[in-house]
């Protein structure tokens, strides 16, 4: 069962909402939590001991370092050692895990990162030890974050598990939140993947300049529409459940310079980053040698979050030397760029960054790199002829992810809202049901 | 006030359906799947879409919206309109060569004529309803069977429908529906048949034609439930002969039950299976064809798949008896009662997508071994 299944939505969901709108509201985490197990148990087995092995030994080190208060240097030693568990089963799971043919865990990243925040949020006094198990484990656990994120932090999410007001507003909300991001899951993101796979599985020596220029654009939109797809239903799921996490997608394709689309694409994962790696290591304070350090640092940080293999790492240094120049030169010159190239500029950069994701080594991409730029690469009729093909056959899913990856039907939307109150409305209802209907349909 | 109306509508549907599910009975069968022992997820999805309310409707308006979107292609199904096409993709080479291979050592282990007969799917033949065909990546049918036409010259006799089928392509020849060929597709393929048989093949006008459905939905509908597809009208053909003819028809399944029928064509069969059960009897892994007919003493034993409807009444003019062996199911158990010795003629006939897609004829090593080999 996957959030982007017909049992979730029609088993699984409602049997949580009804079992949650009975329960009193000081049981509801521990009900929550308790439905948030079930699914990591039907998805991954005893993979749950795991992750809860995780938050039990951060929920005891958060303990630790309250009682140990006037000891600086074991609070020191507690913090490090949380960062280093996470950082070890990280490692132990993505980069060794394939060699004894383990799995990397769903939902490992955003449950090691976030329990491992906490503690450095105890440790640096942000927020206080968390008493209440339950209620920390499902501030980590909750089933809907366990794909994508978004990376939450405990001053901020306690407050709310602790009081779950379920409403009818926040369940129409949600609903709607879930039901957009289930729509740009299946309906785009899943239709866009599968032309990304089918021009990926295109013999390499029949690979053409327009292919991979397909190819990058439609693994660009992919990602894009697949993981905020998932952080939509995550946060409409919570906001059911009266919970409201953060956003971690807006737009990044409209993005006008490197250092913006890092600000709209994985917020909550760059947020975290720059919270615990690049302030803590000084960010911009020191001299050039160290920020640039730290730029690269954090870029490489973002590309390892993806998985752990060269190819990712080098999209992060890629990413860097943007950022880099932006920052130590493109910025004194930026406002007087008009916004059009300012954007034409950062898509360029962004798609061209594609082409190491797509690769499966650095050399593989390097050959995509030489043919998006018109070296190598033998145009045959039969290889156009099937990209052409493959266009044609997915236009309107290509039209509705670039149109849906811009914020135009979101200010169509506020602009009905604003002079058509009343429409909007029935509108949005009629929306949701069809959206449902649609969904629904795609799933079957 | 929006929120509040989403929020209803919302809830609603998502407590409706599992209410629905319950009410209906599906309970018991959801809960099977939860509670199985393996593929849990998998069984519990099936279930569900399975059971899910209006799934057919919601099936059709999924393929209707990915159409409209530019996706004619559609679960291997390429859909023109009204009539829909499998699109047909060989899965390995050395598939291929197995089968090739396998007939021309048949040909030489038993010395009886053999022919083969490769019949081209409406994709290769109606080129022209294929959505985008100037760009389709369609496979070269044409060219795969002068290639394994090629290879078996000298030990089997190859008999080439692609150019009869060809001039007839705008004549009702394939379902619009289903992955075969129609009652008039299977006479065309007859006559082409026929001359290599060293038959003479009678004219349309010599058989009687008898509509068994007009509201015929076939295998490709099931993959691509494209609501504008018009539905197939499935016909027969009755040989006019002035001479009482009489068949007996006797299909054997894989558990060695056998069943019979007195007639090429038994109605009664759409009750219980559907349309596509009345042509023979339907398919079975072997089907043993007695022809009361004193003018011909030839024996006829055919390799081959599902085709055979289309084409075989038409051929059983000419014979005592023929033996259809549908290779994808037939068991070596039925293959070694077969009496090889009895046959005059054996004709190997695949549609092509059947050729290049499944291993047809490796199981011909478990038939009884050729005289001169018997210890």
């Amino acid at each position: 069962m996957h959030l982007d299944s017909l049992s979730f939505v029609y088993l699984f969901l409602p049997l949580t909402i009804a079992v949650c709108l009975i329960s009193p509201m000081r049981w509801r985490p521990a009900v929550l939590l308790a439905f948030s197990a079930l699914f990591y148990w039907w998805l991954e087995g005893e993979n749950l001991l795991l992750l809860a092995g995780i938050v039990l030994f951060d929920y005891l080190m958060g303990r630790l370092l309250e009682r140990a208060s006037k000891m600086p240097r074991l609070r020191r030693g507690i913090m490090i050692c949380s960062a280093v568990k996470s950082v070890a089963i990280f490692l132990l799971y993505g980069a060794l895990g394939p060699v004894w043919g383990a799995h990397f865990p769903l939902g490992l990243g955003v449950v090691a990162l976030t329990s491992c925040g906490y503690v450095i949020d105890c440790y640096f006094g942000y927020t206080y030890a968390e008493r209440n198990l339950p209620a920390l484990a499902l501030m980590n656990l909750f089933f809907p974050r366990l794909y994508a994120g978004p990376l939450v932090y405990h001053n901020k999410l306690m407050p709310q598990v602790k009081g779950m007001r379920m409403t009818l507003e926040r369940a129409g909300e949600g609903g709607r939140l879930f039901l957009v991001g289930l729509g740009k899951k299946v309906i785009i993101g899943d239709a866009v993947y599968e032309l990304y796979g089918s021009l990926r599985g295109m013999p390499t020596l029949n690979m053409t300049a327009l292919s991979v220029w397909t190819m990058v654009v439609t693994l660009a939109f992919s990602v894009y529409f697949i993981f905020s797809g998932y952080c939509d239903m995550a946060k409409g799921i919570g906001l059911v459940f009266g919970v409201e996490l953060p956003d971690n997608f807006h737009y990044p394709y409209q993005a006008t310079s490197v250092n913006d689309f890092f600000a709209r694409f994985n917020i909550t994962v760059n947020r975290y980053i720059r919270r615990y790696v690049y302030i803590n290591l000084g960010g911009a304070q020191g001299s050039v040698i160290s920020g640039v350090f730290n730029i690269l640092l954090v870029t490489i940080l973002m590309g390892l979050w993806f998985g752990i293999s060269l190819n990712l790492l080098l999209w992060g240094v890629y990413f860097a030397a943007f950022v880099i120049f932006e920052r130590y030169f493109l910025s004194r010159y930026m406002d007087g760029i008009p916004t059009l190239f300012r954007w034409l500029y950062t898509t360029l950069v962004v798609l061209v960054s594609f082409a190491f994701f797509s690769g499966g080594t650095p050399g593989q991409s390097l050959g995509f790199l030489k043919m998006m730029f018109g070296v190598g690469g033998f145009a045959t009729l039969e290889s156009s002829k099937s990209v052409l093909y493959l266009l044609a056959s997915h236009y309107l899913v290509l039209i509705l992810a670039a149109v849906s990856s811009t914020g135009l039907v979101g200010w169509f939307a506020g602009l009905w809202k604003k002079h058509l109150p009343r429409t909007y409305g029935v509108a949005s209802a009629v929306f949701t049901a069809a959206l449902l209907v649609v969904t629904t349909a795609y799933l079957l | 006030m929006s929120k509040k109306l989403s929020g209803v509508v919302f809830l609603a549907a998502v407590f409706a359906v599992p209410l629905f599910l319950l009410l209906r009975g599906g309970g018991r069968p959801l809960w099977d799947a939860v509670a199985g022992e393996s593929g849990t997820f998998a069984k519990l999805e099936q279930a569900f879409a399975e059971r899910f309310p209006s799934s057919d409707a919601l099936r059709r308006l999924q393929v209707s919206l990915n159409y409209m979107g530019g996706g004619k292609e559609q679960n291997g199904v390429f859909i023109s309109g009204d009539s829909l096409t499998l699109d047909v993709q060989p899965k390995s080479l050395s598939v291929i060569n197995d089968n090739t291979l396998a007939m021309i050592d048949f040909a030489d282990d038993y010395q009886i004529p053999s022919y083969v007969m490769l019949i081209p799917t409406a994709c290769a033949v109606q080129q022209g309803k294929v959505p985008y065909d100037s760009i389709a990546p369609l496979y070269n049918q044409p060219q795969l069977i002068d290639d394994v036409y090629r290879r078996v010259s000298g030990h089997v006799t190859a008999i080439n429908v692609y150019p009869t089928l060809f001039n007839h392509q705008d004549e009702y020849i394939y379902y619009n529906t289903d992955n075969t060929t129609t009652g008039l597709g299977g006479f065309y393929i007859y006559t082409a048949v026929a001359k290599k048989l060293g038959l003479r093949p009678r004219a349309l006008e010599d058989f009687s034609i008898e509509h068994i459905d007009y509201d015929y939905y076939g295998d490709l509908y099931a993959l691509s439930p494209y609501r504008e597809v018009s539905p197939d009208r499935v016909s027969v053909y009755n040989y006019n002969s002035q001479y009482q003819r009489s068949y007996t028809v006797t299909h054997y399944s894989a558990d060695g039950t056998s069943r019979r029928y007195y007639t090429l064509y038994p109605k009664f069969k759409k009750e219980l299976g559907g349309t596509m059960d009345i042509p023979l009897g339907g398919i079975s892994p072997v089907i043993d064809i007695d022809i009361g007919n004193p003018s011909y003493i030839n024996r006829l034993l055919i390799f081959g798949d599902r085709s055979v409807q289309s084409y075989l009444p038409f051929l059983l003019i000419y014979y005592e008896q023929v033996t259809f062996v549908d290779t994808a199911t037939a068991t070596p158990e039925l293959l070694q009662s077969l009496r090889l010795g009895r046959y005059n003629q054996v004709l190997f006939a695949f549609s092509v997508d059947s050729y290049v897609s499944a291993d047809q004829l490796s199981l011909l090593s478990e038939l009884p071994a050729p005289p001169g080999r018997q210890s």
